[in-house]
């Protein structure tokens, strides 16, 4: 709720709390003033006019001298029952006399008897006249009342009204005293609304614009606010606060990209002696070697194996956080590059005994537009988890997009779901296990190992992607992980499918003696490098700098170059400048970088400088396989066009 | 320096006969011809006189009164011996006789002329209507109430004794041009009134005093014959009404009372009600109207109206004894007029 509606929800139940009781005060004060003027008006017709019409009469008999004149004064007693008629029509009120001493009634405009309780009448005198009044019950009515004796002729004078015309005042008061109340509420309402809105909310919007400013910008902002209360202090502290924010911002960026410069050069020089450790322990395992020899070199291996995949996690998370973490969306077919990483993982499960299964929806002849390379992360980081906290059981996958995919590309949602049958996650873990470094137990740490950087890794991909990963699970009986990823999908074309099915077709068959010229200083990496190619069936020719890789180029006889970064003498982005300007057909050969770096931006500007694929050390045969059918494939779909 | 001084002696004798012309009063000649010295006439003229000077101190008014003696042709002859005079500033007619015969005149067609204590200035032929002006230079007022409230007052009376039968009352009036036009308003008017039941009794107007008594025994003789059909009588206006004893002689003599008369002196002699405009009112009225006259405001442009101002007067003595209790309003009009 607004602050403006807040103030107004406490402000006005306050104000017709108040205005009520100021209502019924005025309506109390109100009734007493009717009332009295009701009696006032009463006991004056009483008094100035009744009895005066009385007087008036006896008064002109005694001055006339016709007093004891039976026949004058019943005529002009006969005279004041007439008027008193005449005076009831008049004022709606009735009239009676009676004689005093026995109470007998000898005139009444009223049609029943009168009988009234004067006994708890209030009293006073007007017109040098005692008078008593009040109110009565009259035949089920209620009556107000006034009454006065006349003792020259032995009369009791009494004036009714109803009391109906009162309640009647009174209600009206009720109704015009509700009416204005509520009509100063609403006044006083907008009021308050208006002057809140203006001294309070609409400085508050300013200062709560500005900090959204400084939320998103991260921006010195400035307040148009020129109070000189409280609200306009708190704007200049924040205009304050958004200057050190943006110092601080500044700085923060600051060292963060020395940070992520520090990995990169960290990344660069650890892979660099990982790759020769890497490779060379693969080349060990292919030679003849004792059982126990095996062992050594397929652990030294897998411990190579784990520390390149720590440090890829940790640059993968330290990209994501310093913001370089880009989408680059292709189009791709993501059943089959699904099925492809179950066959991929599958060997990882039945290692482990488990049984790994994947089934789809809506994605049959689906080809889906996506990050693919995050989409792989996720799923692989997900699964991974998965085999390795399941023993013995079931680890399934199941893909699916929310909406049904047409020939035209539209938005879509992709849902993946991994669910195992592992050890579970304590429920107070679950909140926790997103978090970087973290693993439900610290005990899990010991048993299987990893850095706890994976499912921190996965969920920001996935946010990157527009989605976000959620988890439920039980402990002993296993967790499912549900990823979401906003993509755009579209019934496949005849294209992809024949381009994807070719590419496949040509890596599986690598021409034989491929004539590969490989620059590279190292010399262990060298070592591997060379004996990983020629596994491959290609003729390699070794150099060590890049000045020597552009004129061996240039000599001819080369079919693709390998080409590392950082070289003595000349690099690799230079030589292959240098390989590019060269005429002729030996400035279209195919240049692969090889490098430590792995960030994609730095794979960006080395392919700027004209080389044509990039492989990231530690190398594979895989990599170098992947990356030669790459270009022959690249290669004949240009000769073919 | 003797020449200087005769000089300046010549100068101041000058000056004072100047200033002593300058400063004196303008003589106004007036002309008062009145019908004849009954009360009425004469307490009305005597206050005419008496407030017109009081109201035109600044001049010397001169009055002459001639008495008409009752007759309109006496009138007439004052009126033929006044025209070989000098013209009057005014001339003023007292009673309808000699107010008849100022209006018939011809000599004194271009005086001003302003009548008093007439009371139906239209009957006489003086203007169309009341409210109108006439033609022959002649204005005043008429000092009687209209029959018809005059009635209305008696009724009222009546009906408060809740009477079972209608009260029949003998209309006592002299062919005096004033007494019989009254009577015959009130003829006309009394099939209106279920309490009242009026008959003439009247009497041919005589002349001067002995007329008087003779037109009083004629009247006390009509009542007593007329006493067992009668309640009581009116007696209108007109010199009857100024004729000393007839209320006691027919009292006397029928035992018949007054319910309703046209003077004062009639109530006290024992008429149950009266309603009359008083001399000393209609002598001032007259004398503002002849102030505006000697003002130079020509007569002709004066409309003729009624008085404004009337007396009512009780005797509360015949209201007991023929047990007619008088409304209270009235008792309370009469103030000190209220007779036993």
């Amino acid at each position: 709720m607004r602050i403006k509606s807040k103030l107004l929800v406490i402000y006005i139940p306050i104000l017709l709390i108040g205005m009520a009781l100021a209502g019924y005060w005025a309506y109390l004060t109100a009734y007493d003033s009717v009332r009295e003027r009701e009696y006032q008006l009463l006991t004056q017709t009483l008094t100035l006019n009744v009895l005066e019409i009385i007087d008036e009469r006896h008064k002109l008999l005694i001055e006339s001298g016709l007093e004891n004149v039976p026949v004058f004064r019943d005529a002009y007693q006969k005279e004041v029952f007439e008027e008193l008629k005449s005076l009831q029509q008049a004022t709606n009120r009735h009239f009676a006399i009676s004689e005093k001493s026995t109470d007998t009634v000898i005139f009444s405009t009223a049609e029943s008897t009168v009988e009234l309780n004067v006994e708890d009448a209030s009293r006073t005198i007007i017109a040098n006249r005692e008078v008593a009044f009040g109110e009565s019950n009259v035949n089920d009515s209620d009556v107000l009342f006034a009454c006065a004796e006349f003792e020259p002729w032995n009369w009791k004078v009494t004036v009714l009204q109803s009391a109906d015309s009162l309640q009647s005042s009174l209600s009206t008061i009720a109704t015009l005293t509700s009416l204005v109340t509520l009509f100063t509420v609403v006044i006083v309402s907008l009021l308050i609304g208006r002057v809140t809105q203006i001294f309070v909310v609409s400085p508050i919007e300013k200062i709560k614009s500005a900090a959204s400013r400084i939320a998103v910008d991260h921006k010195k902002v400035s307040i148009d606010l020129q109070q000189n209360d409280e609200l306009g202090t708190l704007a200049r502290d924040v205009e304050a606060m958004s200057g050190e924010i943006e110092q601080y911002v500044a700085q923060a960026q600051q060292a963060n990209r020395a940070k992520t410069d520090f990995l990169a050069v960290m990344s660069h020089e650890i892979r660099t002696p990982l790759n020769g450790i890497q490779g060379l322990a693969t080349l060990l395992l292919d030679t003849p070697l004792s059982d126990k020899q095996h062992q050594y070199a397929s652990d030294l291996k897998s411990s190579a194996s784990i520390l390149a995949t720590v440090i890829n996690d940790v640059l993968d998370l330290s990209k994501i956080e310093s913001g370089m973490s880009e989408i680059d969306v292709t189009e791709f077919d993501l059943d089959s590059m699904l099925n492809d990483l179950i066959t991929l993982l599958g060997t990882n499960a039945s290692a482990n005994s488990t049984r790994l299964v994947y089934k789809s929806k809506n994605l049959e002849s689906v080809a889906v537009t996506s990050d693919i390379t995050k989409l792989r992360q996720i799923i692989i980081n997900l699964v991974s988890n998965a085999i390795k906290f399941t023993h013995k059981g079931t680890v399934s996958v199941s893909a699916k997009l929310k909406q049904p995919s047409t020939e035209t590309m539209s938005d879509n949602r992709l849902v993946i779901a991994v669910k195992d049958t592992g050890i579970g996650i304590d429920s107070e873990r679950l909140e926790h296990i997103f978090d970087k470094f973290t693993q439900s137990d610290s005990s899990i740490t010991r048993k299987y190992g990893g850095t706890g950087l994976g499912l921190a890794i996965a969920k920001q991909l996935a946010h990157i992607l527009g989605g976000d990963i959620k988890v439920v699970s039980k402990v002993g009986e296993g967790s499912c992980f549900t990823v979401t990823a906003n993509v755009q999908s579209r019934l496949k074309s005849e294209t992809l499918t024949d381009s994807t099915s070719a590419r496949q077709a040509h890596g599986a068959s690598l021409p034989k003696g491929l004539k590969i010229l490989l620059a590279e200083d190292n010399a262990i990496n060298a070592v591997v490098a060379q004996a990983l190619l020629e596994q491959l069936n290609c003729d390699v020719e070794h150099v060590d700098n890049g000045l020597k890789a552009a004129a061996r180029v240039e000599e001819g006889g080369i079919d693709v170059v390998f080409m590392d970064i950082h070289m003595p003498v000349m690099d690799g982005i230079e030589a292959t400048k240098r390989i590019r300007k060269l005429d002729g057909e030996l400035g279209e050969i195919p240049v692969i970088g090889l490098t430590a770096e792995a960030f994609k931006e730095r794979h960006l500007t080395f392919k700027q400088a004209g080389m044509d694929d990039i492989v990231t050390k530690p190398v594979t045969v895989e990599a170098l396989q992947e990356s030669l059918s790459k270009l022959a494939l690249s290669q004949e779909v240009t000769d073919n066009s | 320096m003797r020449k200087v001084w005769i000089f300046f002696f010549s100068a101041l004798i000058c000056f004072a006969v100047t200033l002593s012309s300058a400063q004196a009063k303008e003589v106004l000649d007036l002309v008062i011809l009145e019908t004849l010295p009954v009360p009425i006439v004469a307490e009305s003229r005597a206050e005419f006189e008496k407030e017109l000077i009081r109201i035109m101190p600044e001049h010397d008014i001169n009055i002459a009164t001639y008495n008409a003696e009752g007759s309109e042709e006496r009138a007439k002859e004052i009126l033929s011996e006044l025209a070989h005079k000098p013209a009057p500033d005014l001339i003023v007619s007292v009673a309808t006789l000699a107010a008849r015969a100022l209006n018939t005149s011809e000599e004194f067609i271009d005086t001003p002329k302003l009548f008093m204590v007439v009371s139906a200035p239209v009957e006489e032929g003086i203007v169309p209507a009341i409210g109108a002006v006439s033609n022959r230079n002649m204005t005043g007022e008429s000092h009687v109430l209209d029959a018809k409230v005059k009635l209305d007052m008696l009724d009222g009376v009546l009906r408060a004794s809740n009477p079972s039968s209608p009260f029949t009352i003998g209309l006592v009036h002299s062919t005096y041009p004033s007494s019989s036009n009254l009577v015959n308003q009130l003829l006309a008017l009394d099939s209106e009134y279920e309490n009242i039941n009026l008959v003439a009794v009247s009497t041919t107007y005589l002349e001067g005093d002995e007329g008087l008594v003779e037109m009083t025994d004629s009247i006390v003789d009509s009542l007593n014959q007329k006493r067992s059909e009668l309640d009581g009588y009116w007696l209108s206006s007109g010199p009857l009404a100024e004729a000393n004893g007839l209320v006691e002689k027919v009292k006397e003599t029928s035992g018949l009372l007054p319910l309703f008369a046209e003077s004062i002196s009639s109530v006290k002699k024992g008429a149950l009600i009266g309603v009359v405009s008083e001399p000393a009112s209609i002598g001032k009225s007259a004398a503002r109207k002849a102030k505006l006259i000697l003002q130079r405001k020509s007569a002709r442009d004066i409309p003729v109206g009624k008085m404004d101002t009337y007396t009512v007067a009780v005797n509360v003595t015949t209201a007991i004894k023929l047990q007619l209790p008088i409304p209270s309003s009235y008792l309370k009009l009469s103030k000190e007029h209220v007779y036993q």
